[in-house]
C-alpha cells in the first residue's frame, strides 16, 4: 500500500459515505456510497453495497452497485458485481463476472458532472442508454408534436445529440393522428 | 499492528464498526466502535461516540469516549466529551473537556 | 462450413468439412443470412444474422451487423454491431469494438476493447450483499 493511502480492514463494517483523495483498499465490508479522487482497490473478499467512484478501480470482490472511473475499471477472476460498469476503458479478465450495463469510452460521472454526454471519440457508443444515465431526457409528451424528428436538443438541455433513442419515424404523427 | 487505517484525506461520514485496531489520520462523523484499539492521530478529527479497547488520542474527538481498557491524551490531543475508561492519561499539552468515570 | 446466401458469395465450397473454417475474406461483403455447422471466420463485411454451431471469429477489421448472432466460442477483434449469444466464451480483443449485449459461459474484455451493451453472467452475490437486482 502506498503511504497515505487507506485500509479498510476485514474485520471492518463500514455504513455511511466515505468520500477523499487517497487511494483505498477495501478488504471489508462497506454499505452506502464510496466515492474517491484516487484509486480503488476492492480485495476478493470484500463486500461493497455502494455506488463506486475512482481513478483506477481493480475488482477482485463483490460490489452490488454501479462503478464509475475516470480512467478504468478492471474486474479480475473472482470480481462479482451487479451493477453497471462506466469508465474510458474497461478490462474484464476471465473469472470476472458482471451482471449489468457496460460501456466504454466515457469519463465515469461523479466529479465532473459536466462530462454529461459530449466525448465522441469515434467510439461506436449507444448514446441511447448514456442519455438515460447522465440526464433523463424530457418526455416526448412534453414536445409540440409539429417538431417530429430531429430537433430535440432545445428543450433537453444536455442531452446528447441527434440521435433520438426509440421513435420511429412517423411514430409521432401517427399518436397524434390517432388522437 | 493496525488493520484499518483511514487514511489523511478520507472523510467518512456513518458508522464504523471493526472487529479490529483502527488508525484514524482523517476524518470521521457519525460513530466508530472498535472491538480493539483506536489510534487518533495528530490532524485527525473524530466528530463521534467512540468506542472500544485501549485508546490513544493525539487528534480531535468531538464525542464520548467509552473504552474497555484505558485511554490516553497525548499532548496537542483536543478532546471534548464524556471519557469512561478503566484507566486515562492526560500528558501535558493536551485538552480535555468533559467528565471522567473510572468506575468501570 | 457455412453457406451464406448472398450474390457474392458464390466461391465458397458446397460441401461442409467441420474441420476447415470457413474464411469470409477481407474484401468480401456479405448481405444475408449465414448458418453453418462448422467454425466461421469473418474479415470482411457482413450485415445479416449469423447463427453457427462451431466458433465465430470476426477478425480485427472485419465488421459485423447482426440482429442474432449465434455461435459457441465468439472471439471478436473488430466491429460487430448486435446481440451476441454464445453457448461458449465470449472473448473482445483491444481492437475490438462491440454494441450490443452479450451472453456466453464467460466473457472477457481486453483492455483498450470498446464496449457498449449488457453482460448477463449467471452467478450469485455473496449472502451479506441481498438480492442482486
Amino acid at each position: 500500500m502506498a503511504s497515505g493511502g487507506s485500509v479498510i480492514g476485514p474485520e471492518t463494517r463500514i455504513r455511511g459515505r466515505i468520500t477523499g483523495s487517497d487511494d483505498i483498499d477495501v478488504r471489508g465490508h462497506v454499505e452506502g456510497e464510496l466515492t474517491i479522487a484516487g484509486d480503488v482497490r476492492v480485495d476478493s473478499a470484500a463486500t461493497i453495497a455502494a455506488n463506486v467512484h475512482g481513478r483506477r478501480i481493480v475488482v477482485r470482490g463483490a460490489i452490488k452497485g454501479d462503478i464509475a472511473a475516470d480512467e478504468a475499471i478492471t474486474l479480475e477472476e473472482g470480481a462479482r458485481v451487479v451493477g453497471d460498469l462506466r469508465a474510458p476503458r474497461v478490462a474484464i479478465a476471465k473469472g470476472g463476472l458482471v451482471r449489468g450495463y457496460v460501456e466504454t469510452g466515457h469519463a465515469g460521472e461523479g466529479h465532473r458532472p459536466k462530462a454529461a454526454a459530449q466525448t465522441k471519440k469515434a467510439a461506436p457508443v449507444h448514446h441511447a442508454p448514456a442519455a438515460k444515465h447522465h440526464a433523463p431526457p424530457k418526455p416526448a409528451a412534453k414536445v409540440t408534436v409539429s417538431k417530429a424528428a430531429p430537433k430535440p436538443a432545445a428543450s433537453r438541455g444536455k442531452a446528447p445529440p441527434p440521435v433520438v433513442p426509440v421513435l420511429k419515424k412517423g411514430t409521432k404523427a401517427a399518436l397524434t393522428k390517432k388522437r | 499492528m493496525a488493520s484499518t487505517v483511514i487514511g489523511a484525506n478520507i472523510t467518512i461520514e456513518g458508522e464504523v464498526i471493526a472487529d479490529e485496531d483502527v488508525v484514524v489520520q482523517g476524518t470521521i462523523r457519525g460513530k466508530l466502535s472498535a472491538k480493539d484499539g483506536v489510534v487518533v492521530e495528530a490532524g485527525a478529527v473524530v466528530e463521534a461516540d467512540v468506542s472500544g479497547g485501549p485508546m490513544t488520542f493525539a487528534g480531535q474527538v468531538t464525542g464520548n469516549v467509552t473504552s474497555t481498557d484505558r485511554v490516553e491524551l497525548q499532548s496537542g490531543a483536543r478532546v471534548i466529551g464524556n471519557v469512561k475508561a478503566a484507566r486515562i492519561t492526560i500528558a501535558d499539552g493536551a485538552h480535555f473537556k468533559g467528565n471522567v468515570d473510572m468506575d468501570v | 462450413m457455412a453457406q451464406a446466401k448472398a450474390s457474392s458469395a458464390r466461391h465458397l465450397p458446397a460441401r461442409p468439412r467441420s474441420s476447415d473454417p470457413a474464411v469470409l475474406g477481407a474484401g468480401v461483403r456479405i448481405r444475408g443470412r449465414i448458418s453453418g455447422e462448422g467454425d466461421l471466420s469473418i474479415l470482411g463485411s457482413v450485415e445479416g444474422d449469423v447463427v453457427v454451431r462451431g466458433d465465430l471469429n470476426v477478425g480485427e477489421g472485419a465488421r459485423l451487423e447482426s440482429e442474432v448472432l449465434e455461435a459457441h466460442a465468439v472471439t471478436i477483434a473488430g466491429e460487430v454491431n448486435g446481440d451476441v449469444t454464445a453457448s461458449g466464451p465470449v472473448r473482445l480483443g483491444a481492437t475490438a469494438r462491440v454494441r450490443g449485449d452479450l451472453k456466453g459461459t464467460e466473457i472477457s474484455i481486453e483492455e483498450g476493447a470498446q464496449f457498449a451493451g449488457r453482460i448477463e453472467a449467471d452467478f450469485e452475490l455473496p449472502a451479506g450483499l441481498g438480492k442482486s437486482r
